[in-house]
């Protein structure tokens, strides 16, 4: 395969992503219900409770992500389903401070579906100032949590994506030209 | 073949250079943020009070236990118009953080419940307009928001509330307003 097609290939594949991509990512989650619950205040944050509508890949790469008001991941790194249509993930065994924290959430339902979410809760319980983040995660892969600006920003990455595409292709292919004489260049592609 | 690839590729780049500078600003201008076409809102658009012959319902937003720190002064109203060419819904918040993105739904719960799941013309079809009603739109720095939605067919008892979410924690629910 030439490095033209390569890249039109790459091209064409991030297209589809992007439109795939757009609609879903405007789409409603489907939490049905969670621990802690979005915008309640609780006293202690031993783990992530998640309730999906949907079935759940028994074996899916479902992540929950506990991001701090730092910034900071404090989940164990170890989210799996527990139940038919239940994830779960760890918290640090200590938290740093109290605040506003946001979980940050994929799921691979059994039809293969990619369904995320975030929402933010507080917290105002224990703090211990020697808490250190996990710092290891065991999950993830195949799914990929909202990590910045929501629906808006994964089109933002798509586009770079789709721009360095475009960028590849062209250079390629302009390299192409000088390389093939006219006669040949403009057949290879068929 | 490569040509016409080419062509594509430069219209690609320059189309995505072009929104690219749109969003430059970093403010993202306030109306309907409907991604793909999809029908998400048009602030110009006739306002359900507005609308001849039609048969209002609604009410005022209230703040929901669910929603994330910072909405405490959100106020506003909702109105759902049924009319002759299908429906239309329009809402007009303040209190919201400003120039942050917002999404809202038309549910099938009251909102004494919550608001329960989203309201679909089609119990069976998909979750996205026009088999649900959305409404998307930016706060203004002054944190108010306006946005009105139409739809070609007209909704049943079944929808129940409007409800706001901030577009980032969508499984935040902000407020809810009624509508009956
Ligand atoms: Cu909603």
């Amino acid at each position: 395969m030439s490095a033209g097609l390569r890249a039109a290939t790459a091209l064409a594949v991030l297209l589809g992503v992007l439109t795939a991509a757009a609609p879903s990512a405007a789409a409603h989650t489907d939490l049905v219900a969670s621990t802690p619950q979005p915008g309640a205040t609780v006293d202690t944050l031993d783990e992530i409770r998640l309730q999906l509508e949907t079935s759940l890949q028994r074996d899916g790469r479902h992540v929950i992500r506990l991001l701090g008001p730092d910034g900071a991941q404090w989940d164990n790194g170890q989210t799996r389903a527990v139940a038919d249509r239940e994830l779960l993930a760890g918290a640090a065994p200590a938290l740093p401070r109290q605040g506003e924290y946001t979980v940050r959430w994929c799921a691979v339902t059994a039809d293969g579906h990619v369904q995320s979410g975030a929402y933010k809760f507080s917290y105002a319980g224990p703090t211990s100032a020697t808490a250190r983040p996990p710092g290891r995660t065991s999950d993830g892969g195949g799914c990929e949590v909202p990590s910045w600006g929501g629906a808006a920003a994964l089109t933002g990455w798509l586009l770079v994506g789709v721009i360095a595409a475009a960028v590849l292709f062209l250079a390629a292919s302009a390299l192409l030209r000088r390389r093939v004489s006219p006669d040949h260049g403009e057949r290879t592609g068929g | 073949m490569v040509r016409s690839i080419r062509g594509a590729a430069l219209a690609v780049l320059a189309a995505a250079l072009t929104a690219c500078s749109g969003q430059a600003g970093g403010d993202p201008a306030p109306g309907g943020t409907g991604m793909g076409g999809m029908n998400m809102g048009d602030p110009d658009a006739v306002p359900a009070e507005q609308v001849p012959g039609a048969e209002v319902a609604g009410g005022r937003f209230e703040l929901l236990g669910t929603a994330p720190q910072g909405y405490q002064g959100v106020a506003g109203t909702a109105a759902l118009a049924r009319h002759g060419s299908g429906s239309t819904v329009t809402i007009e918040l303040r209190g919201l953080k400003p120039g942050t993105r917002f999404i809202s739904h038309v549910h099938e719960g009251r909102c004494e419940e919550g608001g329960v799941a989203h309201y679909k013309f089609d119990p069976a079809g998909g979750d996205m307009p026009p088999n649900e009603i959305h409404l998307a739109f930016v706060s203004t720095p002054e944190g108010t928001g306006y946005m009105t939605a139409e739809n070609d067919k007209t909704a049943g008892p079944d929808a129940r509330s409007v409800v706001v979410h901030p577009s980032e924690f969508t499984d935040n629910r902000i407020a809810c307003a009624p509508l009956s």
